[in-house]
């Protein structure tokens, strides 16, 4: 027994060892950059709910144009970006608006496949016809474009369903040119639809027009990029970008600390502190388009002193937003004034200041105060203790405690209460908290269109409040103002920017006034990236969208 | 002993049919598997309204579960919204083999599982040998000596061992072995990932990221087994028939690992029978830390994000395989102990 334990415990000590000498790093003789990344896209495109999906399309599927950090316009697959001063945007003779595209000559498919009309026609197919695929983000497309016409191989118009001011800053409602038609109009043809065909489910034989080529996808592990020899813009200066899955935050972090990441992004406010103390990597960050708030119901079946907006106004008022703010996430965060982007805010826009004493005031005034000693407000017999919903993530869980405590002060009750983010955002029929009006406050993130210039939010009109009739409606707030809904689709076909900055000016003064939406923070992009490996300065100009963080990926450099 | 087999195997259909019942129940009641797309400003209204219709979440939750167990080519939806009930599913159900398609991946759960089971397997066995060969030598070590020395390190490492979520041993074991060891410049294991992405994919990468996963997985179960082991054997050891033996002269060797350790190892079975069917489960904290792709990180995920197909079948695969080896376990100990019989 003793000989036989002797020889298996050096036996495992010789393995031990073994192993560890094998797992000296090895020498590389490519230029190769390992991207660690958190969440594993379900599939590729078209649908993606998550936006490391989105981001990942940017190494091999480039838009027709996007935006920089400065959010400036620049072409990608067109000659020029269609103006009306070019002559590229017009209006047909109902008065709706015509856009113009000319697709850059030579361009051509990661497979060698010309890029043509017919591919952004297959496109509009998609983007417009549901039987196509149940998986399709199709975001505005459909109901903001009514016809595709070909012109030639590089031409087409695309023709709006009204006059259209966001056909160049909706990145949804623009030309689709990113799926190959001779690749996937054969299988919809053959299969009735593109739901269950391996090129989304498992990435294969995926062809884009980016700097680089999907090579591979090694589910749960990794995917690999590789230089697209048909890509006609800048040539990259890295072979292969590697993306590493690595699902737990310590482990990235460590992952970074040994070299086996270069880069990483979407890295939480907390833990920035870390990556900055790792010797030789380089941190920053760029606005980003979400924004946390407190959400608010203001009718049944939420808390009935919530019906009254004094009260709503209230709950802004006895908040020191920016304290949190700089607390929770960091010095110098800024505070939403509206769910527009900022782009859209105006001078004077109007913003309910931390005052404990006009919060008091204005409970007292709808009649709402502490009668039984109990330390919370109450009328007629009904406490004023709100049920408080968030998910899970910790920045807004810490968030609701300091929410209990600003509200506690003014002598309104709170129930914390973190969920799954099924359940608070299931959809009516399912129950889900938020849907179903089934909550008093809630706090969770909104993305705003950060480039339009028309704003964002017909998902919060009348028309879209949840109900049996209307199992989808995202309406949690039951907030209505048919005024309101009146302007949005008013600014929505308005070109003219003065006037619509009027309009949009008008309804950011509806929406403030209806105090439903109380802003917390605006997010921020956060990178980390090691600078002993990598040029810091050539990586620095990530995307302000959801989706383009890494535009300029070929333009990336290894250090000097 | 084959109508013994027979009617457990028969007995464990209604139980199955329990645990699906109120597994499909439960999911039904948590949340509605479409809501990661409520708030998504990509996804409009009408594409939810016809995805959900036609993965069936609209159909009331008896006929889903029904449509799940036999199928639904014979049930027709409305797809186009028309009022007119127009499209067969395509569905064939359980008992007819169809196990039906993961939400979040759009293929068969038969592939979703069948891509990652290999690699739980990989890490859940590797980790089971290991436990069950250091956790048996070091117990049965340990009872041979008790109260000694190695004895009392033993059970205090043991103790320490026992009483750290793995979650702590699997970072902290990163920590020293990959961050630190790199730090001091002695070679470091790196820290998680099943190949290197960089690397060629080869056996030796395979080994090398095994070592940490494995000794999380096992280190607390080391130390588990290593007590039950030690506590087991005293007990066998210091009964009259070894006493026996050992007037008669038998040796040692003999007495300890024929008489002693066959005894001892009823117990011992049973918990080894119990760990099995858990490897098919995976080992959700190892492997979302480790970034290992097996079944305990598709769990997790599939439970993020509800996604019913997969999780359903990965009870059910838990719950067979959890039968099975009660039953294979029930059979081993008549095999060790001539007194238990079936029939």
């Amino acid at each position: 027994m003793r000989k036989c334990f002797r020889f298996l415990s050096l036996g495992l000590i010789a393995v031990l060892l073994g192993t560890l000498a094998i797992g000296a790093v090895g020498a590389q003789d490519e230029t190769v950059l390992v991207l660690g990344v958190d969440q594993e896209p379900e599939r590729l495109s078209p649908l993606n709910s998550l936006v490391q999906g989105g981001a990942l399309e940017q190494f091999y599927a480039r838009n027709v144009w996007d935006w920089d950090t400065e959010r400036n316009i620049y072409p990608i697959m067109v000659e020029e970006i269609p103006t009306i001063e070019n002559g590229m945007v017009t209006e047909n003779e109902a008065g709706n608006t015509v856009v113009t595209y000319k697709l850059r000559e030579g361009m051509r498919w990661s497979d060698g496949e010309p890029i043509t009309s017919a591919d952004c026609e297959f496109g509009h197919l998609v983007y417009t016809d549901s039987s196509t695929s149940a998986n399709i983000g199709r975001a505005d497309y459909a109901g903001a474009v009514e016809s595709f016409e070909v012109i030639d191989d590089l031409t087409f118009n695309v023709v709006y369903a009204q006059p259209y001011p966001d056909y160049a800053s909706n990145e949804f409602s623009n030309a689709r040119c990113r799926y190959p038609n001779h690749i996937l109009r054969p299988i919809l043809e053959a299969d009735g639809s593109l739901d269950q065909t391996s090129y989304f489910t498992a990435g294969e034989g995926v062809v884009g027009y980016g700097p680089y080529r999907l090579a591979e996808w090694d589910k749960g592990q990794s995917i690999t990029f590789e230089k697209n020899e048909f890509w006609d813009g800048q040539e990259p200066a890295i072979d292969r970008i590697i993306i590493r899955y690595i699902f737990e935050t310590a482990q990235m972090r460590n992952a970074m600390e040994t070299s086996e990441i270069d880069l990483t992004y979407l890295i939480a406010d907390p833990q920035l502190p870390e990556y900055e103390a790792i010797p030789g990597v380089a941190v920053w960050n760029v606005p980003a388009v979400l924004a946390d708030a407190v959400w608010v119901n203001t009718a049944e079946p939420g808390h009935p002193a919530l019906h009254d907006v004094r009260v709503r106004e209230a709950i802004a008022y006895a908040l020191d937003r920016p304290a949190m703010a700089d607390g929770i996430i960091g010095a110098g965060t800024l505070v939403p004034l509206s769910w527009y982007p900022p782009s859209l805010w105006y001078d004077g826009h109007p913003y309910r200041e931390y005052d404990v004493e006009k919060a008091n005031a204005l409970l007292d005034e709808a009649g709402w105060v502490d009668s039984n000693g109990s330390g919370t407000r109450d009328k007629d017999g009904v406490e004023l203790v709100l049920r408080f919903y968030t998910t899970t993530r910790q920045d807004r869980m810490d968030y609701q405690l300091l929410i209990q405590e600003y509200l506690s002060a003014v002598g309104i009750g709170t129930q914390p209460i973190p969920t799954s983010a099924t359940i608070l955002f299931g959809n009516f029929s399912a129950r889900g908290f938020f849907a179903a009006h089934d909550f008093d406050l809630a706090l969770f993130a909104n993305s705003a269109k950060a480039l339009s210039p028309v704003g964002d939010p017909d998902t919060y009109w009348c028309t879209a409040i949840g109900s049996a009739e209307n199992p989808d409606g995202f309406n949690g707030m039951s907030w209505c103002n048919p005024e309101y809904d009146e302007l949005d689709a008013q600014i929505s076909r308005t070109i003219d920017p003065e006037e619509r900055a009027e309009l949009v000016q008008r309804a950011q003064e509806l929406f403030y006034e209806g105090a439903f939406w109380h802003g917390l923070h605006v997010r921020r992009n956060n990178f980390a990236v090691n600078g002993d490996r990598w040029d810091v300065a050539s990586f620095e100009d990530m995307g302000t969208l959801t989706n383009n963080f890494f535009q300029k990926a070929e333009f990336w450099q290894p250090a000097m | 002993m084959t109508q013994y087999i027979m009617r457990r195997l028969l007995q464990a259909i209604p139980l199955l049919l329990i645990v699906t019942v109120l597994i499909y129940g439960l999911l039904k009641a948590v949340g509605d598997p479409l809501a990661h797309l409520a708030n998504d400003p990509l996804v409009r209204a009408e594409d939810r309204a016809i995805l959900r219709r036609s993965l069936g979440l609209d159909d009331p939750v008896a006929l889903q579960f029904l449509h799940w167990l036999i199928g639904d080519d014979w049930h027709q939806r409305d797809l186009d919204f028309d009022g007119e009930p127009d499209t067969y599913g395509e569905r064939r159900g359980v008992l007819r083999g169809d196990f039906g398609e993961s939400f979040r991946f759009g293929r068969p759960v038969t592939q979703v599982i069948g891509a990652v089971l290999p690699n739980t397997l990989i890490l859940g066995v590797t980790a089971y040998i290991v436990t069950v060969v250091l956790g048996l030598g070091i117990g049965i070590f340990a009872a041979l000596r008790q109260y000694s020395f190695l004895d009392n390190l033993i059970t205090t490492i043991s103790f320490i061992l026992f009483s750290m979520p793995i979650f702590l041993v699997a970072l902290l074991s990163v920590f020293f072995f990959s961050v630190k060891f790199q730090e001091w410049g002695l070679p470091s294991l790196p820290t998680g990932g099943m190949y290197d992405v960089r690397g060629d994919r080869s056996l030796d990468e395979l080994l090398v990221r095994l070592i940490l996963p494995v000794f999380s997985l096992a280190a607390i179960s080391i130390a588990r087994y290593t007590r039950f082991v030690r506590a087991s054997m005293l007990e066998v050891i210091n009964s009259d028939y070894i006493r026996t033996a050992r007037a008669k002269g038998l040796s040692e060797r003999r007495i300890n690992y024929v008489h002693g350790l066959k005894n001892a190892s009823l117990p011992v079975i049973t918990l080894m029978g119990l760990d099995i069917p858990f490897i098919l489960s995976g080992a959700v904290v190892t492997e979302t830390i480790f970034g290992w792709p097996g079944m305990g990180k598709l769990f997790i995920d599939s439970l993020t994000i509800l996604d019913p197909p997969v999780l359903i079948i990965f009870v059910l695969i838990t719950a067979v395989a959890v039968v099975l080896m009660q039953l294979l376990t029930d059979l081993v100990y008549a095999w060790l102990d001539p007194r238990i019989h079936y029939n």
